[in-house]
């Protein structure tokens, strides 16, 4: 969970790999439990991608990057669009 | 900062964009010095957001909160989420094309299979990660309520070197937790 960021952290904020290992660490503490939630859903949801003919995936992958996307910017403090 | 999460640290990161004072703000794509304000950079275009302003917290998350947020932003762009994923998915189909392609040609030259079997392995890895970062820096636009089109797919080519390594690294933390965990049990 604590390494979960790594790949946001370096796309967003270019950083270097062992930069990256020590924010997403940063960013993470206190925040395993709902990171672990997040994940479990994240699978869930691609699993019923899968069963729904591998269709279901065109949806399902989009969402789940969605979600770590919004998952990183909550967890770094940084504004989400809001929709109504 | 959201009005419902906590911030459990307040030192900015040392080498975060500082919002005002002595150090000038410089734009993560390209490193051009930019506006604490700006929205845009002047040399590379990358967007801003005005973001350049604000140092980076870690804050409380609530899964909830994220779900929702998350599923709202989909449904907005539904349309769009799907098209970038089925080009991702097509150009990985067509990368694993060129690569069964390539194995045919360099076979014919004989080139020792063991070569030519790991040439066209790292080939494939270094382009489903190049699109998996360009979809993943999408996304991320895409939740700022940034502009993110399809050339956003091919925008990750400068942090490639950094994502190979960061991906070797996770996998050697994750195995060396796994024996850490296992080992005593043995």
């Amino acid at each position: 969970m604590s390494l979960s960021q790594i790949l946001l952290v370096i796309i967003d904020q270019r950083c270097g790999p062992i930069e990256a290992l020590n924010r997403s660490w940063e960013y993470t503490r206190g925040n395993l439990l709902a990171l672990l939630g997040l994940v479990l859903t994240g699978m869930a949801i691609l699993f019923l991608g899968y069963l729904a003919v591998c269709i279901g995936l065109i949806f399902a992958l989009p969402f789940v990057i969605l979600m770590q996307a919004v998952t990183y910017l909550r967890i770094t403090g940084q504004p989400v669009t809001q929709v109504p | 900062m959201p009005s419902n999460t906590e911030a459990h640290n307040t030192d900015p990161h040392p080498s975060d964009p500082q919002p005002s004072g002595s150090e000038t703000p410089v734009c993560p794509m390209c490193g051009e010095t930019v506006q604490s304000t700006a929205t845009r950079c002047s040399s590379c275009g990358e967007e801003l957001g005005g973001l350049a302003a604000m140092p980076l917290l870690p804050t409380k998350i609530s899964m909830g909160d994220v779900v929702n947020q998350s599923w709202r932003i989909f449904g907005s762009q539904v349309g769009l989420c799907a098209g970038i994923t089925l080009l991702y998915v097509f150009l990985q189909f067509a990368g694993g094309v060129a690569m069964t392609l390539l194995r045919g040609e360099f076979s014919d030259e004989n080139m020792s299979h063991f070569l030519v079997e790991t040439l066209v392995g790292i080939g494939s890895i270094l382009w489903n990660l190049f699109l998996t970062l360009g979809l993943f820096h999408f996304m991320l636009k895409l939740a700022r309520g940034q502009n993110a089109t399809t050339s956003d797919l091919f925008s990750s080519g400068s942090i490639l070197i950094s994502g190979i390594v960061s991906g070797v690294l996770t996998s050697i933390l994750v195995a060396l937790g796994f024996i850490l965990l296992i080992a005593p049990g043995i």
